[in-house]
């Protein structure tokens, strides 16, 4: 029994939190706007509504048909994979090298579903997303890197542990920095949503998808988001210890809201930038990621 | 007479070269080289179950040379056995595909290709299973002159003659390195055995050793492939018959790593100082990590699949190096031989990997070849719908090369992130190296993915030309190997097991293997907690997309074909293509610098060294010349005037009795 309560808390977190999330987002970033805004409810009626939409298929591709469904299903391995609160249970099994590629292979995915559909706007949108994941991986994997190194192991749990043991540490607080610095990135939004791009690409790598495979789309990103930030918060800013579980798993989700509304913030108020301004950028953030990997192997 | 198989599989694979040479039919001499192959894996494999799980070493002297100091013996010890049961099995795999691909409409004789590749097979098998230098080198030539061959096979095209000279020349320029050190230690020893000649290497002056070790690892690198050595494997590849750019890149490129593993580790690791092990076990790894990195980078801006895949394979050459300097750099430490093991482990794995999904690969993108016609990804598309086995076994292939899991290229990578990571606690350096392989990790995935996979399979396709259909042997090679892929990928404990007793490294030191085949690092032996349960993501995997699946179908949608949505334009499909180059232009524009193509230098030797090896010129046209002419001479004598036979005839018998007369009497 207490091998499932993992499961089912990180599954419960991603799949029916994320909606109401990404909902206070847009009403924040309508609040920017000097706009009413929906309701915050509205992305779980978006996406209930897709799922009864008609569902255009322009390919007769598998991976077109299937890939929705094998991205969904990978970002929501990865999410149950990370630490929310609730210590993962071993008999699922993955340590953080496990943990980045399904993060990758949801990816893979998505972009090989986009490259299927023979679209020329989500061939451009899933270079452009490829690309975006060669420069954001380095930081994440360095940052990782740097906290396997500090706490001698490459489990996440460990980490987290290690991190709550000894309070905070420079070299963490860099990697913690780094992460913060590309999560813009991470989340695929404005001014780094290079790859949806509506105004320019029409949503890039989702154009041609529609209905309840739109619907799992939309989902498996969310789930991604979600699984992004609750790494950053959890692996490098873990304090305090709380006890019992369920309140942690609170304390967990009120400052992933908080990284949530501040990325919001942070969508309403700037423009997009072009693809290469964004890869100088990251290459920027990398040095921050390195510094935390040279302070984590001096020890400090 | 014969006391092991190896001897046996030599001579069926020569006389098989022989015979399937005869053949004038492509088809004939395809099915039978591949049932002399077939043979010989069967009859090697017994052998290497001898070997790996009988844990006996094989040897048997067939011929002694005291005079010289060598002996042609059959010395096959677990290092050796592992590497030959994956170079004659791919090898068998290739020979298979190669009997669909090599049966279009090609002008040459099959003596030109199944002789050789052979051959080919046979060099390789000695290669591994001798432990005499002399006998090394022989069949190392052997299996070197054999792939030239293959390599130039299209002989009249000038881009293939160019990559098959340069093929020539750096290998034979490296393998002279290896012919040197071999002669000097002789000098000193008198003996070319392995054994002595490591003897005789310890005990050189530190100079002398460094030297011969230098000459060592720059004839493996070549033959490897690892930047800036590598630089003949980009055309080399490419212009060779796809089923021989399999073998090429899938074992003969491995037989490298398989050089340095013995020359550093079995002959030399017990007797390098510690510091000569970190030097030259750095050495290595900084030569792998730059090799993955320029093979990541440079083949995401190609658009010629097979240089991609060339390109591909200097940077999973780097990946093994990576592993290989590692675990030399760390052998014999006191607190660290655990992380050696692993790091070692992690590279035996790679390899084994590496050989199944780049096989698989070259595979794929001869069948591409094969189907269109051309190498230029810009031309080709949609090629699913025309080879669907095809297509999926080359998506299992590029998640394998993108060390995606649940493929066995992740489970190799595990490894070997792990063991870098792991020295990168002791020395700091190893930590970059590991962020870098990383970083060359998801390029491969992104070039795989989005330019071979993506643009040569998916997409729409190209109006040119109508793509042909695979015949079955192509397919079938490829789905076995896929199948592999996706078998080591989900229980990589047999696997690792396996490649343990290749190295003879104690798997229960590195791994606690639980009942369902989850994999974790020994907590009091290591000093990086790693953990990875195959089986159990799988699973989980499934139930997630099948929960995908239950969301998707709920709301019972309705579902109708449209054509392709272009924002309200009408386009004609093939004129909107996004073409291959045009993916990461703007990475590309970052990393141009990386493998700039240098205009080739002209040397002035050159052309006086191809005419020295073109025999045609100067040896067979002569000949058949003056041949025609002393013909053309006699054949005058015969002008069909009956008088004028009777007169040869009566002088003929005035010859015969003047000769009988003298030697009578």
């Amino acid at each position: 029994m207490s091998a499932a309560i993992p499961i089912i808390v990180n599954g419960a977190i991603v799949l029916l939190l994320a909606p109401l999330y990404e909902g206070v987002v847009r009403k924040i970033r309508a609040i920017v706007h000097s706009r009413q805004g929906p309701p915050v409810t509205q992305v779980y009626r978006d996406i209930l509504k897709l799922l009864g939409k008609e569902d255009l298929r322009c390919t007769r591709n598998v991976l077109f048909r299937y890939g929705p469904a094998v991205a969904f299903g990978s970002f929501l391995v990865a999410a149950l994979l990370t630490p929310m609160g609730v210590r993962p249970g071993t008999g699922l099994g993955g340590d953080v090298i496990t943990w980045i590629y399904f993060q990758v292979l949801g990816a893979a995915v998505i972009s090989l579903m986009a490259v299927s559909s023979g679209n020329p706007f989500s061939e451009v949108g899933s270079a452009r997303e490829m690309m975006l994941l060669l420069s954001v991986e380095p930081v994440i994997v360095a940052s990782l890197i740097a906290a396997a190194v500090k706490s001698n192991s490459l489990g996440l749990i460990d980490m987290v542990d290690y991190n709550l043991a000894t309070g905070p540490t420079v070299s963490l607080i860099c990697g913690g920095l780094a992460v913060f610095l590309a999560l813009q990135l991470m989340l695929g939004r404005i001014p780094f949503d290079i790859a949806e791009a509506e105004t320019e690409i029409v949503e890039g790598p989702l154009m041609e998808q529609s209905g309840p495979n739109l619907a799992l789309l939309k989902m498996a990103l969310l789930i991604r988001q979600m699984t992004y930030c609750f790494m950053l918060v959890q692996v490098f800013a873990p304090w305090p210890k709380i006890e019992p579980w369920p309140l942690a798993v609170i304390v967990a989700s009120i400052k992933v809201l908080v990284l949530f509304v501040l990325a919001g913030v942070v969508e309403a108020v700037m423009p997009r930038v072009r693809i290469d301004h964004a890869l100088n950028y990251m290459a920027r953030v990398l040095f921050v990621a390195l510094a935390s990997l040279a302070f984590a192997a001096i020890g400090v | 007479m014969f006391q092991s198989n190896v001897e046996i599989t030599f001579l069926v694979l020569v006389v098989g070269a022989l015979i399937s040479g005869m053949s004038r039919s492509w088809r004939t001499a395809g099915w039978v080289a591949a049932v002399f192959v077939g043979a010989a894996t069967v009859l090697c494999w017994i052998d290497v179950v001898n070997v790996l799980v009988g844990s006996k070493t094989i040897h048997h002297t067939i011929l002694h040379l005291p005079l010289f100091g060598t002996s042609l013996a059959v010395d096959l010890d677990p290092l050796g056995a592992g590497f030959l049961l994956l170079t004659i099995a791919i090898t068998f795999l290739a020979t298979i595909y190669s009997i669909g691909y090599m049966g279009g409409e090609v002008t040459e004789k099959p003596l030109r290709f199944y002789t050789p590749l052979l051959l080919f097979a046979a060099g390789m098998i000695g290669v591994v299973s001798v432990q005499d230098w002399l006998a090394f080198f022989l069949f190392w030539e052997l299996m070197t002159l054999a792939s030239y061959v293959l390599v130039v096979f299209n002989r009249e095209d000038p881009v293939v003659q160019r990559a098959g000279l340069k093929y020539f020349i750096m290998t034979h320029v490296a393998s002279a390195g290896l012919l040197i050190a071999a002669l000097v230690l002789w000098l000193k020893t008198g003996s070319f055995s392995f054994g002595e000649q490591a003897t005789a290497l310890k005990s050189s002056t530190d100079w002398l050793r460094n030297t011969l070790l230098a000459l060592y690892f720059l004839a493996f690198a070549t033959k490897s492939g690892v930047f800036p050595f590598g630089d003949w494997l980009p055309d080399a590849y490419p212009a060779a018959p796809s089923g021989v750019s399999a073998i090429l890149s899938g074992v003969a490129g491995k037989l490298g790593a398989y050089g340095v593993l013995r020359v550093f580790w079995q002959m030399m690791g017990d007797s390098l100082t510690r510091a000569e092990l970190m030097t030259w076990g750095v050495v290595i790894a900084v030569f792998g990590t730059v090799s993955a990195f320029v093979g990541g980078v440079t083949a995401m801006r190609e658009n010629d699949f097979k240089r991609q895949l060339a390109f591909s394979s200097i940077g999973q050459t780097g990946y093994i190096y990576l592993a290989l300097g590692i675990g030399i750099a760390l052998l014999r430490s006191e607190r660290l031989e655990p992380i050696a093991q692993l790091a070692l482990l992690g590279a035996g794995f790679h390899i084994l990997n590496d050989a199944v999904y780049k096989s698989l690969l070259f595979m794929s993108a001869g069948s591409v070849l094969y189907s269109t016609g051309t190498r230029d990804l810009n031309k080709v598309g949609g090629l699913a719908a025309v080879m669907p086995w095809a297509a999926a076994a080359a998506f299992v292939g590029v998640l394998s090369l993108s060390g995606l899991p649940p493929t066995n290229g992740f489970a190799s990578k595990w490894v070997i992130y792990q063991s870098s990571i792991s020295a990168g606690l002791e020395f700091a350096p190893f930590l970059i190296m590991a962020i870098v392989a990383f970083f060359a990790g998801l390029s491969t995935f992104a070039y795989s993915l989005k330019f071979f996979y993506g643009t040569a399979f998916l997409g729409t396709p190209s109006a040119e030309r109508e793509p042909k259909r695979l015949p079955r042997t192509m397919t079938i090679a490829q789905v076995v190997l896929a199948a592999i892929c996706v078998i080591v990928g989900m229980v990589p404990a047999t696997a690792v097991k396996l490649v343990s007793s290749a190295f003879q490294l104690d798997n229960h030191a590195l791994y606690r293997i639980s009942s369902y085949g989850a994999l974790s690092t020994q907590p009091h032996i290591h000093p990086l907690a790693a953990y990875w349960n195959p089986v159990g993501l799988a699973i989980a995997l499934g139930v997630c997309v099948l929960f995908a699946e239950f969301i998707r179908t709920v709301g019972r949608p309705g579902k109708r074909e449209v054509p392709n949505w272009y924002c309200g334009e009408e386009h004609v499909e093939h004129e909107v293509r996004f073409r291959a180059q045009d993916f990461y232009s703007a990475f590309n524009e970052i990393f141009a610098k990386v493998y700039p193509r240098l205009p080739a230098p002209r040397l002035p030797g050159v052309k006086k060294l191809r005419s020295v090896l073109d025999f045609d010129e100067w040896l067979y046209q002569p000949i058949t010349a003056s041949g025609r002419r002393i013909i053309t001479k006699i054949s005058r004598s015969h002008a069909g005037v009956p008088q004028l036979y009777i007169i040869w005839q009566i002088a003929g018998m005035g010859i015969v009795l003047a000769i009988l007369l003298f030697t009578i009497r």
